[in-house]
């Protein structure tokens, strides 16, 4: 019986893993996921994501699983803060499920994103004890425990931290987007309970220090 | 005549503008390429009709993102109340000939357009614009306002996009134009078409010179050309304008024939433009011109052209972040007036005049919502009596629109206060100040009018769907 559960329980993961993931893209679909990101999306996010301009975050390199959860939050209007709904929900609402696995793809598997070191060495020096650290007074954990020693964000599952298993790359990204999405995650506009309870606390300083140190990563 | 409580129609248009102010849902209801991108209008406006870098990119690959709508229709309509500084005009005998302006410190509807915009194909888009003008004769002594309709600029375009399998973006676009405005096909806002002011009062008095390019040509004529923008780098454009007869007649429907500008042949019209992005900022150099022979009399094309040589230098500047906007446009036009049949018929005083135009514009928006714009502007050119006559002369039924000592100069500022409480709606308070008004501070127009007698306030509500 006990070996009768095993099975069923492998069985049901696997299942459930290629559910959650999706068919892997055709070689059609790839293309044509190819040809909406050299064709559109470049025109904000960039030539393979990396973004020139701070209001639209880089995608290159970014964990294929969080793009795919994310475009799927955004066609289904899930994810709602303004920047979102104001330019993204027209953007994938015609993209069916293949190609958004198709584009996460594609843009995960480009040279990862870079930035700059900007602002003073003192205030990305406490971005980097913030980001390893955290902030135990204010039960603030360190974003590294999730996100990754060196911000490149992993997928673990079928193991969860907190409940999640997708933790996006945070190393390269723009200091500007990234401070913009913890403060939509505190005032809960970007529907994100375990990272609301995480960000809540974090001051404005502490969020430029943070975000100037990933974006130099 | 019905005594007019000047105060209560500033304070209803001024109610309504404090009203729009209170919180109002976000809006759901888009114009046309809104609904076809599925995007705000901040994706590619800072504010109608100022294009940001995506907005541009929009343009340029012929309005073809995005789903193409089965009902491609959008409409826009403004109303407004003018208040110029001094409205009492007098006539070519110096006797008082009633109002300036007949619709002075009051309500007035200036009209409204319907578009049929949008992607037709992946590679085929238009922007066509028809408009019903409410004011086509706003000046004194006409007894009322008379509203007329007309195609308004329209932009059909068809383009190519091409980049090699190992680029990761679309580093050439290649584009054919059909518009009836020169500079309506530009992706800038420092050139003439979709430059500063958007909008202005649709009955102040404004200067009487201005070069071609700036609007002279503007719903008169048929243009096609061919563009490229090269790498995120290079645009070059070469076009024809013609007047628009025959099967492009459409283009100038509703135009007044005795009135209208038309052309010999085909004129050439170039455009070339650098650009760069780093960052939130957004930048471009550039220059565009048109060589255009215009017939003198169009009763009489025997009597022969006018040869009108425009060279512009403009540039453009955007910083574009959340909260803050900081945008500016600069475009200097020179031309060259040859003026052919005006002087041998003794229209013109001499055979080759200079006009030019500069304008610099500087504009702040917070959140999208609340912006301010200051703009300065300065027409100068050759001194021509014969072109510029003054205000006592029979031809002018009024002396406002006069010229002082034949002197085409005029000089001001603008100064816009913006607020967009949804994305349809735009509450406008612009205020145009005049240093010089054709020729003159003082006593421009021969009868003791001034100058800062055309300034104008303008409070004005932009709704479009």
């Amino acid at each position: 019986m006990i070996k009768g559960l095993a099975v069923l329980v492998a069985v049901t993961t696997v299942l459930y893993c290629e559910l959650s993931r999706g068919d892997e893209p055709t070689a059609d679909t790839k293309k044509a996921a190819s040809k909406v990101a050299v064709e559109l999306c470049s025109a904000c996010h960039g030539p393979g994501g990396q973004s020139v301009s701070p209001l639209f975050p880089r995608l290159n390199g970014q964990v294929e699983q969080y793009l795919v959860a994310q475009m799927r939050a955004i066609k289904g209007k899930t994810r709602a803060d303004p920047e979102a709904s104001e330019f993204m929900w027209g953007m994938v609402r015609s993209l069916d499920d293949s190609v958004i696995v198709a584009l996460a793809q594609y843009y995960a598997n480009q040279p990862p994103m870079h930035g700059a070191a900007t602002g003073p060495a003192a205030l990305r020096e406490e971005g980097n004890k913030l980001f390893h650290n955290g902030v135990p007074a204010n039960k603030i954990r360190a974003c590294a425990d999730c996100h990754g020693d060196n911000a490149e964000g992993q997928y673990i599952y079928p193991r969860e931290i907190e409940g999640a298993s997708i933790f996006p790359r945070l190393a390269g990204q723009h200091s500007a987007y990234l401070v913009r999405q913890i403060s939509v995650i505190q005032n809960q506009l970007r529907d994100s309970p375990i990272m609301h309870g995480i960000v809540r606390q974090l001051t404005e300083d502490q969020k430029q220090a943070l975000a100037t140190y990933l974006e130099s990563r | 005549m019905r005594a007019v409580n000047l105060k209560s129609n500033w304070a209803i248009l001024l109610a309504l503008t404090i009203g729009a102010q209170l919180p109002i849902g976000k809006a759901h209801a888009l114009p046309v390429f809104a609904r076809q991108t599925g995007q705000e209008c901040i994706a590619c406006h800072i504010s109608f009709p100022e294009l940001t870098p995506y907005g541009r990119y929009f343009k340029l690959t012929g309005y073809t993102i995005g789903q193409r709508q089965w009902v491609p229709l959008a409409m826009m309509a403004q109303e407004g109340i003018t208040s110029i500084s001094n409205n009492n005009s007098t006539d070519n005998t110096g006797a008082p000939n009633g109002s300036v302006i007949n619709r002075d410190n009051n309500p007035l509807f200036a009209g409204y357009s319907i578009f049929l915009a949008g992607k037709a194909t992946d590679f085929l888009g238009a922007f066509i614009q028809y408009t019903y003008n409410n004011v086509s004769n706003a000046q004194s002594p006409a007894a009322q306002l008379k509203g007329a309709t007309a195609t308004d600029n329209t932009d059909i375009r068809a383009v190519y996009k091409y980049y090699e399998p190992s680029e990761l973006e679309l580093n050439y676009i290649f584009g054919f134009t059909l518009n009836n405005n020169p500079t309506v096909q530009d992706v800038w806002n420092s050139t003439p078409a979709f430059g500063f002011p958007f909008t202005t009062s649709p009955v102040a008095p404004t200067p009487g010179a201005a070069t071609l390019i700036d609007g002279g040509l503007a719903q008169q004529v048929a243009g096609y050309g061919v563009y490229a923008y090269l790498k995120k780098t290079l645009y070059v454009e070469f076009s024809l304008y013609q007047t628009a007869d025959g099967m492009l007649s459409w283009m100038r429907h509703g135009q007044d024939p005795s009135s209208e500008a038309r052309l010999q042949g085909v004129n050439p019209y170039y455009r070339v433009a650098l650009t760069h992005d780093w960052g939130p900022h957004s930048a471009m150099i550039g220059a565009y011109g048109i060589n255009a022979r215009v017939y003198a009399d169009n009763n009489n094309p025997s009597a022969g052209t006018n040869r009108f040589v425009d060279n512009a230098f403009d540039a453009q500047y955007q910083y574009i972040t959340n909260p803050h906007v900081v945008t500016s446009q600069f475009t200097f036009i020179y031309e060259t007036q040859h003026q052919d049949a005006n002087f041998a018929s003794g229209a013109a005083s001499n055979p080759t005049d200079v006009l030019k135009t500069w304008k610099a514009k500087l504009t702040y928006y917070y959140q999208r919502k609340y912006g301010a714009t200051f703009q300065y502007f300065d027409t100068a050119g050759t001194i021509d009596p014969l072109l510029y006559p003054p205000g006592s002369d029979p031809s002018f039924s009024s002396s406002i629109n006069g010229f002082l000592n034949g002197s085409p100069n005029s000089r001001g500022q603008i100064y816009e206060l913006d607020f967009v409480p949804i994305q349809n709606l735009r509450l406008m308070l612009q205020y145009t100040a005049y240093n010089k008004f054709n020729g003159g501070s003082n006593n421009y127009d021969g009868f003791g009018r001034n100058a800062s007698f055309n300034n104008t306030m303008f409070l004005n509500i932009w709704f479009a769907y």
